[in-house]
């Protein structure tokens, strides 16, 4: 759909998140305070830190290698449950991903769908458990219903990616934690919004704001 | 600010140098990693390689006890945060020698995930991996739901066995099946008056009112079964052990062992003040003690609060408690 390589777009994106998450660090931090230790923002900063830097120094990885060491890198800096998580997420949509040239959307959602079902493996974790998993969730029903008609207005598909994404963050609030360390905190989490589900709409959004930006070239 | 350090990113790396420093002839880092400390002589010919990890924050868990008679390596994770499986699985392939490698944990769903991957590597590579998780933490879910509970400072008493154990050129199968059958016996509880903060956090991990404690808190500040008014240490010591002692439960006849531990800033003197009266109510219920242990041995930085462990003995645990350890925080060099 552009000129760069899927490749390029994987690092650039990269880059972004490490930027994103170093800004948003803070308020994830705090987030996490309020259902865990208080050191989310923190992970997902080192991680995409060092996943784009492994990235941007090994120009000769595929999108796949990209993202399987990427995650490596992410999981070696993080470590942690969001570590090991993205780690695999970010192993499982290489391997979805492969050594494509192009994306289309139904990649993009096999790629997510992927990465989905690798955090529900390894985390023990479902939909409705107030996790990462719920802000993605609604990005890959809208990706899904938009694979089976011809897309005609891509921005507005992207934009409607995002505000699932934000809805699905949102909806964490009413929640109870039923995964990881959370669940230890349930009294505490009731009406508070889930960092991880934060952070997995923070990506989402980074991932569709850089997209609308080629869109625009 | 009530602590010393320079930058918070610096914490672990500056505290880990700093060991390694301070023990040289002990430990080790793992060639090519940071992150993963073992015995100076690992691998250890002819000896299941005991393998523990988990997150900064709580020494001597988990660096403090590698070296002769406990465990061969540690993977060290960010405060409060799992090592990463690489981290584990570096260790893994360094530590291994030959006679396969048992991974020896607290429960924590960060460090199941990024051990299971390791192991899974590992076995990739023919290296024979097993996996002893400590859960002894009562307070942390009911008794018929144990597998979920959290690991606490039994740890201390999962590593002594195993380590032993090993030590006696055990298979690897014999060793994870003994450390299991001691995990079985062990039971812990804490309390905390005050938290701690993961440095660059910026707050406390929670807050408690001057006048309230938390018994059954985890060691990262997770909800225990009530926050009550502060009571005196017999009264708390004796709520605490009634928990305890039904768990199990512990019976008239029963030799134990016991650990009263600091969770970092209440002092020895108050920790034998809880052992007075652990002793005595151990003793009024007809179970004598064998071994005990009071001191900082699984802490949360400067939190402060104990934990109680109680390791119901029979013959060849209370051997495998006499049997020597050097490592760079307890050194028992010679049995009774």
């Amino acid at each position: 759909m552009t000129a760069s390589s899927p490749r390029q777009d994987v690092l650039a994106i990269l880059q972004r998140l490490a930027a994103v998450f170093e800004e948003h660090k803070p308020y994830l931090n705090e987030l996490d305070a309020k259902l865990g230790d208080g050191d989310h923002g923190l992970s997902m900063a080192r991680g995409f830190t060092a996943a784009a830097r492994h990235a941007s120094q090994n120009p000769q990885l595929t999108i796949g290698g990209v993202l399987a060491e990427g995650g490596m890198q992410f999981n070696e800096a993080a470590g942690s449950t969001i570590g090991i998580l993205m780690f695999t997420a970010m192993k499982e949509a290489g391997k979805a991903l492969a050594e494509r040239n192009a994306l289309s959307l139904s990649e993009l959602a096999q790629a997510l769908e992927a990465a989905m079902r690798g955090i529900m493996k390894r985390g023990k974790a479902d939909i409705g458990q107030k996790t990462i998993l719920d802000s993605l969730q609604p990005v890959l029903e809208v990706l899904q219903r938009a694979g089976q008609n011809p897309v005609t207005d891509i921005r507005a598909l992207i934009s409607t990616t995002i505000e699932g994404a934000r809805g699905g963050a949102e909806h964490t609030r009413v929640l109870k934690s039923a995964a990881g360390r959370a669940r230890w905190f349930v009294d505490r989490s009731e009406g508070e919004i889930d960092p991880g589900a934060v952070s997995g709409y923070l990506i989402i959004k980074t991932i569709g704001e850089y997209l609308s930006e080629k869109l625009r070239l | 600010m009530h602590t010393f350090y320079n930058k918070a990113e610096d914490y672990v790396d500056e505290m880990l140098e700093g060991i390694i420093r301070a023990f040289p002839d002990e430990l080790k880092l793992v060639p090519g990693q940071n992150r993963a400390v073992m015995r100076a002589d690992a691998p250890v010919a002819d000896k299941v390689a005991i393998l523990t990890g988990g997150g900064s924050g709580h020494l001597p868990v988990f660096m403090g006890y590698v070296g002769k008679g406990l465990v061969d390596g540690a993977a060290v994770g960010n405060v409060f945060a799992s090592p990463s499986m690489n981290q584990m699985f570096s260790l893994t392939k360094a530590a291994d020698a030959g006679k396969g490698v048992l991974y020896l944990y607290g429960n924590y769903g960060g460090d199941v995930m990024n051990f299971e991957m390791a192991s899974e590597l590992a076995r990739e590579q023919g290296i024979r991996v097993e996996t002893v998780l400590v859960a002894d933490d009562v307070a942390s879910a009911a008794r018929d739901n144990r597998a979920d509970r959290r690991g606490v400072a039994g740890l201390f008493f999962g590593y002594k066995v195993a380590g032993a154990c090993a030590d006696t050129g055990a298979s690897l199968e014999e060793v994870a099946a003994t450390t299991r059958e001691a995990i079985d016996n062990v039971r812990s509880i804490g309390v905390a008056i005050s938290p701690c903060e993961v440095p660059g956090a910026g707050k406390p991990s929670f807050t408690l009112a001057e006048n309230e404690m938390e018994i059954g808190m985890g060691i990262h500040g997770e909800a225990g079964i009530k926050r009550r008014k502060r009571m005196p240490a017999d009264e708390v010591t004796e709520s605490m052990m009634s928990l305890l002692m039904e768990d199990l439960p512990f019976a008239s006849g029963d030799t134990v062992s016991v650990l009263v531990n600091s969770l970092g800033a209440t002092p020895l003197e108050e920790l034998f003040i809880i052992y007075r009266n652990t002793a005595r109510l151990l003793s009024d219920k007809g179970i004598s003690v064998y071994r005990p242990y009071v001191g900082r041995y699984a802490t949360s930085m400067e939190m402060a609060g104990f934990s109680i462990t109680l390791f119901r003995l029979n013959d060849r645990f209370r051997r495998y408690l006499d049997h020597p350890v050097w490592t760079p925080f307890i050194r028992e060099a010679r049995s009774r």
